[in-house]
């Protein structure tokens, strides 16, 4: 490695393309056209252009006319522009937006649009889930807005604490339509983190080692795993709340055992963690944009790398500083004031790896640079006053007061927003041809610059002097009007940023400069494809042999000959099916050759199916439940089933025998391992939120269960746990079976398994349908009940899994070989009984020994 | 003199990704630990602990924790020592021990910072009010 040397390449190493078969990908790797085409698209570039369209249009709706209208009510003293109940409407829906439907998109947006190209790889591995996350994100975003159209627009905050979020204060659909709708854009988050995750671990271009993966994947890489742990803990508590409001449940009841607090704790293990989601990707990208920008590779790549990784798993231990004021042990605030305070480590690391990088770089003033400076100058206010409110006794001053939005706007839009526009300056004429203006993209940059810092520095000020926050109106006498008033110019100086950028975009798409490959003389690789480039990007995959391939490198496709030799082969071979190499996780080297799925319309069928599951539940139509809880198995089962080999097994044999390397037509046994793997760590995580919460609510109920409710008997559960286990065990031995090349008995091990898991799950249902308490009476049956559903709910999915192995089954279609559904079948069952074996030992054994 | 050792040829293996992710790993869990103990401990009427042991058991978690961290530090440094370089390695093989020092760079890093993290937790367990 050699970042010692500063860099000074800025032409591009050359690509080698044969123009006929890249010409047949480029077809190959192309979505359908038409309306309906549209409809199935998987093509990175489509779907993460989409995610950041649609981000920006939310961006525009609920982050800046909300805001406008709100500073303008503010900017007075006394002022009646807007009724007390709109105003609450407008500061639910601008922090809802801005939290769930604008930021988070953007950079999964970015992240599906880029990693490809900058990881060397042709395409993500799960094009049809990448579909599916836009289109649920899409139809979960309108779900919540169509709130308006029906005048039940949420008005408890973006937080919907309880009880407020409860049907006492909020009777009508108002706040169901603010659960459900962001639960929607919450399961579109959660299946392109997983999409993420394996596209930076596997989806590499040769030689890219872990040492090598450029400081976004890094950002990106850890940012999605904390999407899958933050996000799925937010779904089961919205399922708990909509449980409690549709259902009458009593988790946040105290008066039934349940406490408010439980709500505070689910949403905050969540809404910590996401600040550090939406600044991570950005902090990728300012590590990207500065090597470029100062004409020097960053300083100190493995620190920034180790700060990225320290916060995403800190982040996590942060959440209950935003519950200060609630009464909690004095032990148990102090323990999150010094991991809020400790957090500052990591952080001030990446800030001083930045600055050293520019201490000693040439600086080149581009628009990205800009913003990339006004980051570190917000961002740094941002995160002082960030260690300020991570004090305690500061807080419990400062607490829902205007100190407070000041600090986190400083930090969302300074540390957050201001390195998303420096992406989309970066980055954007890269897929669409054209340079954006740079006047136009400096006079962006000043007015959201000077309008930031007018608009919310004397927030600070403000909410010093006392102002809370979600106030709608205040009196002349509190002095808090110069303030406001300069807040509110400020607002609309920031807003006229954001439509300069708008028109920028409108002005650059059609008179802009032409980009040509490389315009920054960049490092990384995506800048060594044609401006837009190809459908399936590289032809000839790259061999990546530094850290800054494109300043280091004389050109990517030297190498080992024998790697270069299946490289090219590649470029020719296959040319009827869309193949992708999935290489090492910390090495980088070829794997697999896989073939990734392409255009179907199905995961649009299966969003639709997702959005009209939430839409039942709302208003309550069982049979509504049923159809698209059907619709949904329907599309997952077809997009997933096994499509036609346009290629011989002889053909797929013979390129193994030459090259070395597997050829899987059925998708793959590593991509099979690691999907199922993360599915299993969401179906974990989702059980560990209820177990948490039923032992939370244990904690704050003297009576477990409460007085004149037996707890249920051991037999039936030793019943089916055995049932379940047993299950288990046939799942793994048909595995071994299988893996020794034993076909006999496979079909009726997997027969079995599925009716003992049947007969166990039967034996729970008929026990919930005979017990002497209901989830409605208190805490404890609420999460009793909820519980051991969840266990059923996993063991349903599990059987709609058999039945899809046992058809491919029946059919023949499993080979020593190619047998990774049946892997993953005993996989999934392994998970199941280790779930349901725990969930039992709390459900029946806790209440015994406590 | 001992000879110098061969090579590896093997990419990173089980014990460097131990030490990339002992810290974090390390310092969550004690962090889920202490803070569960705690809320345990405070709460009316537990059976199973009281605010008496509560100070006990965070530094004794907290002498555990440190103690684990510093121990896959020193193993960091034994991973990298026998992974001294050699100056007739291929390209291949200096990308692969490039590799496995820097998830050894990465996890020293990362102990130490969560090093750091576990004892500035454990502070207030010292001398500050319990419930």
């Amino acid at each position: 490695m050699s970042d010692d040397r500063p860099a000074t390449r800025t032409d591009t190493p050359s690509i080698d393309e044969a123009p006929a078969t890249a010409e047949q990908m480029d077809a190959l790797w192309a979505d359908p056209p038409g309306l309906f085409g549209r409809l199935m698209a998987v093509q990175n570039d489509a779907i993460g252009k989409r995610l950041l369209y649609v981000g920006f249009f939310f961006l525009v709706l609920g982050g800046s006319v909300d805001s406008l209208v709100m500073r303008l009510q503010l900017a007075v003293p006394e002022n009646d522009f807007i009724s007390p109940e709109l105003y609450n409407e407008l500061f639910t829906n601008h922090g809802s937006v801005t939290m769930f439907l604008v930021i988070l998109p953007i950079t999964e947006g970015f992240a599906i649009l880029l990693l490809p190209f900058l990881l060397g790889s042709r395409e993500m591995p799960f094009p049809r889930l990448g579909a599916y996350s836009f289109f649920t994100y899409l139809m979960g975003g309108l779900f919540y807005y169509s709130s308006t159209l029906f005048q039940l627009v949420p008005d408890a905050g973006w937080t919907a604490y309880t009880p407020l979020s409860l049907t006492q204060y909020s009777p009508d659909l108002a706040l169901d339509f603010w659960v459900l709708g962001l639960s929607v854009a919450e399961v579109a988050a959660i299946a392109a983190g997983i999409e993420i995750i394996i596209s930076i671990l596997k989806f590499r271009a040769p030689g890219m080692t872990l040492a090598r993966l450029p400081l976004f994947a890094w950002a990106m890489l850890v940012t999605a795993f904390m999407i899958v742990f933050a996000f799925t803990t937010l779904v089961v508590g919205s399922f708990l709340l909509e449980m409690s409001r549709s259902f009458d449940m009593r988790f946040f009841d105290p008066e039934s055992g349940g406490s408010s607090l439980l709500w505070q704790h689910l949403f905050w293990i969540f809404g910590h963690p996401e600040v550090y989601i939406q600044f991570l990707p950005a902090a990728g990208v300012v590590s990207m944009v500065i090597p470029v920008f100062m004409r020097r590779k960053i300083a100190g790549y493995p620190w920034l790398v180790a700060a990225f990784v320290a916060i995403g798993f800190m982040s996590f231990a942060l959440w209950a500083h935003h519950m200060f004021s609630v009464g909690l042990p004095p032990i148990v605030s102090d323990f999150f004031s010094a991991a809020s305070i400790a957090i500052g480590i990591p952080a001030g690391v990446q800030i001083f790896a930045w600055l050293a990088t520019m201490w000693v770089g040439r600086p080149i003033w581009k628009t990205p640079m800009l913003f990339v400076v006004g980051f570190l100058v917000t961002f740094v206010i941002g995160g002082i006053t960030g260690v300020m409110v991570a004090s305690a006794p500061f807080d419990l001053q400062a607490h829902d007061s205007y100190f407070v939005v000041a600090h986190l706007h400083y930090v969302l839009i300074g540390g957050v927003a201001f390195p998303i526009f420096a992406a989309a300056y970066f980055w954007l004429p890269k897929f669409t041809g054209r340079l954006l203006d740079e006047r136009l993209g400096k006079i962006n940059f000043w007015l959201m610059f000077v309008g930031l810092n007018v608009t919310f520095f004397p927030m600070h000020i403000a909410g010093l002097l006392g102002m809370p926050r979600r106030i709608y109106t205040y009196d002349e006498e509190s002095g808090w009007g110069i303030y406001n008033m300069i807040s509110t110019i400020g607002a609309f100086v920031l807003f006229g940023g954001i439509l300069v950028f708008g028109v920028n975009l409108l002005y650059s798409r059609y008179r802009g400069r032409l980009a040509g490959a490389n315009p920054w003389g960049a490092d990384t690789l995506e800048w060594s494809v044609p401006s837009p480039p190809a459908n399936q990007g590289y032809s000839v995959p790259p061999i990546v042999r530094s850290r800054h391939p494109l300043w280091d490198q004389d050109d990517l496709h030297t190498g080992d000959p024998r790697l270069v030799r299946f490289l090219h082969a590649l470029s020719e071979w296959p040319l009827k099916w869309r193949a992708a190499i999935v290489t090492g996780t910390n090495d980088g080297q070829p794997e697999e050759v896989i073939r990734v799925s392409g255009p179907s319309i199905w995961p649009f069928v299966a969003a639709c199916g997702t959005v009209l599951l939430f839409i039942a539940e709302m208003i309550h139509v069982i049979a509504m439940i049923g159809v698209s809880t059907v619709v949904i198995i329907g599309a997952v089962v077809l997009w997933n089933r096994p499509e036609p080999v346009p290629t011989t097994d002889e053909e797929e044999e013979a390129f193994e025998r030459e090259h070395g390397i597997p050829v899987r037509t059925d998708g793959g046994r590593t991509l099979a391992t690691w999907g199922m793997g993360l599915s299993l760590m969401v179906a974990g995580i989702a059980f560990s939120t209820f177990l948490l919460s039923y032992f939370y609510l244990r904690v704050e109920n003297e009576a477990w269960p409460p007085a004149g409710v037996e707890v249920p008997g051991l037999g039936l559960a030793i019943v089916h746990c055995a049932a379940v286990v047993v299950a288990a065990g046939i799942m793994a031995s048909a595995r071994r079976s299988v893996a020794s090349g034993s076909f006999t008995g496979l079909t009726g091990g997997l027969v079995s398994a599925g009716l003992l898991t049947v007969f166990g799950g039967g034996v729970l249902l008929f026990e919930l349908t005979h017990l002497d308490f209901t989830a409605q009476e208190h805490a404890y049956g609420s999460i009793y009940y909820c519980l051991a559903g969840f266990l059923l709910a996993v063991a349903l999915i599990g059987l709609v899994v058999d039945g899809v192995v046992i058809g491919a089954a029946v059919q023949g279609r499993f080979t020593r070989r190619r047998h990774a559904a049946v892997e993953n079948a005993a996989r999934y069952w392994a998970a199941l009984a280790a779930m349901w074996v725990i969930g039992s030992a709390a459900l029946y054994l806790m209440p015994r020994l406590s | 003199m001992s000879s110098t050792p061969e090579p590896s040829r093997r990419p990173a293996g089980t014990s460097h990704w131990a030490v990339l992710l002992a810290g974090p790993v390390v310092a969550t869990t004690y962090f889920f630990i202490v803070y569960l103990f705690a809320e345990a401990s405070c709460a009316d009427e537990w059976v199973l602990v009281g605010p008496s042991t509560l100070r006990v058991v965070v530094l004794a978690a907290t002498a555990a924790a440190a103690a684990v961290l510093v121990t896959y530090a020193w193993r960091a440094r034994a991973l990298w020592r026998a992974d001294d370089a050699t100056t007739d390695a291929s390209a291949d093989e200096r990308d692969r021990r490039d590799n496995r020092r820097f998830m050894l760079v990465v996890g020293a890093l990362l102990l130490s910072m969560f090093l750091a993290f576990t004892v500035f937790l454990a502070a207030p367990a010292v001398g500050g009010s319990l419930c």
